[in-house]
This record gives structure tokens, C-alpha cells and sequence, in this order.
């Protein structure tokens, strides 16, 4: 394999996982609460929708990502009061956000499919991008890019070495004890899962105004679902989510550079890979230990907590 | 009693999210989309106004499109056809259902049907099976399906010969490359796709015999994150003009950033990529969809198979981009009377496939079955194996 391959194949496989990496991590901050949220499919289409359209109007590409972020915080937002507030239950809320965000996101988008908008464009870190292979493939991208390297950090520090985050993992192992410990379970869940949505929203943002560029009817294809497994996958962990994205983005990428050098792949099984590793994951933990505690969900993940009936 | 009904409540906010989210976009009537003119496709999205119908009892004719209306795409380019027939005819009213999915199509075909529309287009090959159930039960509604021909007193099948025009931007292709390598980024491995393949193929031999054409098989038509994958994979392979058989212009946006030519799929694709875009393999189905419309209207419509070529006018080159430089187009004129007159026919012998069997031989050319059902790949495509 020559550099002039694993170049070009490294750095589409950072740019297809990217989408993918901003939801895996948002949703990993909403689990990590205790809240199963399913809608990530039609939050991150909504999101890469409201992204392109505002930044279309304006021409302003930081007011697309905040638009973005604000769409996703308002879809999550109604996650959020199901599940939180009314202990509805969160599988059918999550899927029912994937039906309104679909629709919704291809019935105001229909006036802008095609459109040229703005886009973010490779900016090269100067020094580090002239580290052999490494400095083109991590070091001469786009800024959500960078983004969301620096996300994978800083959540990762957050969950495991604040005060905050121990709290919002409490939340979502065992809502009783973080309750008597006079952490307020609602709250921390609201905000894991608008947080979540936020970045969810940047996720679909990255497809609309970096990586495709432009509004399409149904652009993000199913990586919300993609994301789901992935977040499982991962364990939780906002490290091995970085990895996991990898894999899968590298999948995308090496599947049509083997095919223009005649080399065939089954596209159909690679597609359903991200569920059978998922599946597979979930089986071998099952196999070894039994508890699902191992695998790293979080002990409450998908309960509703009511303090009043705690009393 | 209050927690029931705040249950209830949530319910019903679930329910509607659903219902919003599965609804088919249906309002279609209230949009215009340009005249195609040549070189012109840029959608203008105007409000009209409902005009005052002259006539009593309009003759009703609906198009249920597998995507947007504004896709840019496959649908857009019906929705136009649409268009030019509610321009051109008197006394017809129009509808474009769009997004439809193959398994709801069935109940859009019937939900039409009982609407009272007289005349239905299923623009997708997607709903043959759904049009051939529903036209065998009602047969005074004329079905127009594309794709794969039925018998049926009361339903017609409409397609193009794609791969005529396919050769003309193979001329183009095999003329404009200079490293002798082009891309062509596929769906997926299904006849239409090679005739699609083989045409352009046919038509680079023609002019370029050195060169190669490289594809890569997505097996989707609604993936743009993909398509760019795709194409980006040749372009790193090394091809200097990219071809699609795609549905979004992203292939096209792709070639423009990498600097390289391009050739579009479905609609004039200059206005995405101005710089790229030598010219386009275009649908223009306003001819034909005028014509069989006012056959059903004045009663003298009959079932046909219309397979379409370029002197229908259903399929065409777009307008060139300003790098064609004239002998090009000089000789794709050329190449075009020839066919025009069928002096020549693009699958005519002798042709070789990729693993160098004798497919057509000197002196034959394929019928229109043979052409349904090819399996092979000319001999100038670099293909993975696609069984």
C-alpha cells in the first residue's frame, strides 16, 4: 500500500466518520444521563437542514452552526419533557423524533436542494501539518473538524475528572443515590440530553456545510442509526467513540478506492457492519460477565426516575 | 385523573409527531418550476396564483415521483414534463405527488384513482408492480409507468435510450481527457446501468481508443455523502473527467473543487459546477408526456412501450460548457445525424466485453430485449466483478 493510497484514504476516512463522531458523542452525553435518545437520525437531519438554510441566508457559516445547534436542542428539548418530565417512554419518543425530523427537514428543505451555500474549507494548522502522513490527515482539515477533536477531549475530561460529569454519570447509573447525594436528577438529565441534541445537530451540520456541502432531500442517509450502534459499540466512551467513527468512516472511504482498482467489496455487508460488530460486542460482554455493567451502559440508561415515588 | 391526562396529552403530541413526519408532500400544485429551456434549469419557485379555469371538467393527470420536486434530479426533470404539459394543453389539470416510496405507492396509485384523476404517471421504476395491480382494477384510468413494459389495454410503459446520448458525452469524454483515464460513478450493478456504461464506453472508444473507463458501484441513488466518496476515490485514482448515473449534482461539486471535467446526470448540472461541467446527459420529457396526455384527452391514446432516443427529444445533451472547444461539438453533431438517421446503431458489432468475449458480432446490433438484459461490460471499463 503506497503513501499516494493511504493518504487520501486516511483523510477521507477522518472527514465520512466526522458526522458520525459529533453524534456518537452527543448521544454518549445524553445515555451517559440516562436518557435512550433514538431520535438521532431526525435530529442530525433537521440539524444539517436548519445548519444550511440559515447559513445560505446569512452567508455566515458560525451562525449556520449555531442554527444548528439550536435545532438540535429544541428536537432534544421535546425528548427531553417526554422523558424526563412525563416518563413517557423513551424508545417511542426517540423514534417518533426520527419521523417528524425527517419530514420536517425534507419539507422546508425543498426550495434549497442544490443550492450552492457556503462551506468550510481545509484550514492547515501551520508546523503540525508538516508531520509525515499525520500532519495532512489530522492537521489540514476543516474547523469542525479540529471541533470536534477537541470535543472528544474535553468530554472525555469532563465525564471522568469533574465534579460535573461524576454527577451526570450518577444520574444515569443510579438516579436514587445521586438524589440523595442532592444532585438534581431532572436537571442534569435536561441538560445531558439538550447538550446531546446540540451536538447531534452539529453532526448533520458537518454533512450540509463541509462534507457534501449543500442540502439534499434526505442527506444524512441513515447515520443516525449508524450512530446508535456506534454509541454502544463504543461503550460509552468518548475514546473508543473517536475509534469507532474512524473504523466506520474508513469503511466508507476504502470500500470505492479498492472498487476503482477492480477490487470488489460487498457494499450490502459492509453496510450492515456497524450492527453486527454492535450485536457482536453485546454478545461476547454477555458471554463473559453476564451483567450488562461490564459493557459500560449505564445502570439506569432508559429507566424514568420519580422522585415523589422515592419517598 | 390530572397524570391521565397529561398521558393522554404526551400521546397525542407523539401521535402527530408521526403524522408530520410520514406525510407525503402532496401540495405540489401550488409550485411552478420553469419552463426547461435549453441550457436553462434553474428552478425559480413561484406562488401561483390558481388560474380561472375556463372549462367545466378538466382532464386530471397526476405524477407520483420518487423524490423532491425540487431535487435537482430524477423527479425534478418529471415534474418539468409535468409543467410543459399544463403550459401546452387547454382544459387539463395537473398534480405532482412527490417522495413517494415504492411500498406506499400502491395507496397513492388508489387514493388518485379515487380522486377521480383520468390519467396517472408513475415516474419511478419503483412502482410498476404497484401500477400493474391497481391499473388491472380500474381499467378506465390510463397508467403510464416508466420502466419495464406490462400488457394491459389500459397502461403504457415509457423509458429512453439513455445510452444514446450516453455515447454522444462518451465522444465528449473520450475527446477532453487527457491522461486517458475517466471516472464513472454508478448505482447499481443492474442492466440499465451497464447500457448506461456501455453507451458512454462505446463512444469514448470511438474517439480515444486508448483510454479507460474506471467505475465504482454505490449501490444507492440517495446517498450524496457516498457519492462524494465515490467520486473522490477516482479522482485520487488518477481520472481527469468524471460521468454519473447519480441523483444529486454532488459528483459534480466534487470535480469542480478537484479541477477536473465533469459530466452530469439528469439535469443541466452547470449551474453546480459552471467550471467543470462539459455537458450533461439530460431528461426532457415535456415532448413525450405532451403527446400521450393529449392522445388520452382527444380518446385516441393506445398502449405502448416507448422506448425513447435522442430523436424523440426525451433524452439529450445539455447545453456544452464553455471549455468544449468546437471541433468537439462539431463531431458530436456528426455522430448525432448518424444516429439521427440510423446509419448507425451504438450497439452494433463488433463489440468486445472486459473479458474479451465476442458480444455483439460485426455486422448484428441488439434489440431492445437484448439491450434489457445485458451483462456485460465493453471492453474498455474497469469494473469490479459485479456478480
Amino acid at each position: 500500500m503506497t503513501l499516494s493510497f493511504l493518504i487520501p484514504l486516511l483523510d477521507v476516512t477522518i472527514r465520512a466518520g466526522t458526522s458520525l463522531l459529533f453524534a456518537v458523542l452527543g448521544e454518549t452525553i445524553s445515555e451517559r444521563a440516562g436518557v435512550l435518545n433514538l431520535g438521532i437520525e431526525g435530529i442530525m437531519i433537521v440539524g444539517a437542514f436548519a445548519g444550511f438554510a440559515t447559513a445560505y441566508e446569512s452567508g455566515s457559516l458560525v451562525l449556520g452552526l449555531i442554527a444548528a445547534m439550536i435545532a438540535g436542542a429544541l428536537l432534544s428539548l421535546i425528548h427531553a419533557f417526554l422523558s424526563v418530565t412525563v416518563g413517557a417512554n423513551q424508545v417511542i419518543s426517540g423514534v417518533a423524533l426520527v419521523a417528524f425530523g425527517t419530514g420536517l427537514a425534507n419539507l422546508l428543505g425543498r426550495p434549497y436542494i442544490g443550492k450552492l451555500g457556503p462551506k468550510f474549507s481545509r484550514v492547515a494548522i501551520p508546523l503540525l501539518n508538516k508531520i509525515p502522513v499525520i500532519g495532512k490527515v489530522l492537521f489540514d482539515q476543516d474547523p469542525m473538524i479540529y471541533m470536534s477533536f477537541i470535543l472528544v477531549i474535553i468530554i472525555y475530561l469532563f465525564l471522568y475528572k469533574t465534579k460535573y460529569g461524576l454527577q451526570l454519570r450518577a444520574t444515569g447509573e443510579d438516579p436514587q443515590s445521586a438524589d440523595a447525594m442532592g444532585v438534581n436528577v431532572g436537571k442534569v438529565r435536561y441538560l445531558a440530553v439538550i447538550i446531546g441534541g446540540m451536538l447531534i445537530g452539529l453532526g448533520g451540520a458537518h454533512l450540509s456545510l463541509s462534507y457534501v456541502a449543500g442540502w439534499q432531500d434526505s442527506l444524512t442517509a441513515g447515520r443516525g442509526w449508524v450512530a446508535v450502534a456506534l454509541v454502544i459499540f463504543s461503550s460509552w466512551n468518548p475514546k473508543r467513540a473517536f475509534l469507532a467513527c474512524l473504523i466506520f468512516g474508513g469503511i466508507e472511504g476504502i470500500q470505492f478506492r479498492l472498487q476503482a482498482t477492480g477490487i470488489a467489496l460487498p457494499t450490502y455487508f459492509l453496510r450492515m457492519l456497524p450492527y453486527i460488530s454492535t450485536i457482536l460486542v453485546m454478545w461476547f460482554v454477555h458471554l463473559s460477565s453476564g451483567t450488562k455493567k461490564k459493557l459500560g451502559a449505564p445502570g439506569a440508561l432508559n429507566k424514568f426516575f420519580d422522585r415523589e415515588s422515592q419517598a | 385523573m390530572k397524570n391521565q391526562i397529561l398521558r393522554l396529552t404526551i400521546l397525542a403530541l407523539i401521535i402527530s409527531m408521526f403524522v408530520i413526519g410520514c406525510k407525503p408532500v402532496e401540495e405540489t400544485e401550488e409550485v411552478v418550476v420553469s419552463e426547461p429551456e435549453v441550457g436553462e434549469t434553474q428552478v425559480e419557485q413561484l406562488p401561483e396564483e390558481e388560474e380561472a379555469s375556463t372549462c367545466e371538467d378538466p382532464f386530471r393527470v397526476a405524477f407520483i415521483l420518487s423524490g423532491a420536486a425540487t431535487d435537482q434530479g430524477w423527479a425534478m426533470s418529471h415534474d418539468i414534463g409535468r409543467q410543459y404539459v399544463q403550459d401546452n394543453l387547454e382544459c387539463v389539470e395537473t398534480i405532482s405527488i412527490e417522495s413517494v416510496k415504492s411500498g406506499d405507492s400502491e395507496r397513492i396509485f388508489r387514493d388518485l384513482v379515487n380522486q377521480g384523476y383520468d390519467m396517472i404517471f408513475g415516474c419511478s421504476s419503483g412502482f410498476i408492480e404497484a401500477a400493474y395491480t391497481v391499473a388491472q382494477e380500474y381499467p378506465d384510468v390510463i397508467f403510464e409507468q416508466s420502466g419495464t413494459p406490462y400488457e394491459l389495454p389500459n397502461m403504457a410503459a415509457f423509458f429512453g435510450r439513455v445510452y444514446e446520448t450516453r455515447f454522444l458525452a462518451g465522444l465528449v469524454a473520450g475527446m477532453m481527457t487527457e491522461n486517458n483515464m475517466i471516472g464513472h460513478v454508478t448505482s447499481f450493478p443492474i442492466a440499465e446501468m451497464k447500457y448506461n456504461i456501455n453507451g458512454f464506453a462505446l463512444g469514448v472508444k470511438e474517439v480515444n481508443p486508448d483510454a479507460k473507463i474506471h467505475i465504482v458501484w454505490t449501490n444507492t441513488f440517495g446517498d450524496p455523502a457516498i457519492e462524494r466518496s465515490a467520486a473522490e476515490s477516482l479522482i485520487d485514482l488518477g481520472v481527469d473527467v468524471i460521468s454519473m448515473h447519480q441523483n444529486s449534482p454532488t459528483i459534480m461539486v466534487v470535480a469542480e473543487e478537484s479541477g477536473i471535467y465533469g459530466i452530469g446526470y439528469q439535469l443541466d448540472m452547470r449551474p453546480h459546477a459552471p467550471d467543470a461541467v462539459l455537458t450533461t446527459v439530460e431528461w426532457n420529457w415535456g415532448p413525450y408526456y405532451l403527446e400521450t396526455v393529449q392522445n388520452a384527452v382527444e380518446g385516441t391514446w393506445e398502449p405502448h412501450n416507448a422506448f425513447l432516443g435522442i430523436d424523440s427529444g426525451v433524452i439529450r445533451l445539455a447545453p456544452y460548457g464553455d471549455m468544449v472547444p468546437q471541433e468537439v461539438r462539431d463531431l458530436v453533431a456528426e455522430w448525432q445525424e448518424k444516429i439521427l438517421s440510423s446509419e448507425f446503431k451504438v450497439f452494433e458489432g463488433p463489440i468486445y466485453d472486459n473479458e474479451g468475449n465476442l458480444v455483439v458480432p460485426d455486422g448484428e446490433y441488439l434489440e431492445f430485449e437484448q439491450i434489457q438484459e445485458m451483462d456485460w461490460l465493453a471492453d474498455n471499463v474497469i469494473s469490479p466483478p459485479t456478480d
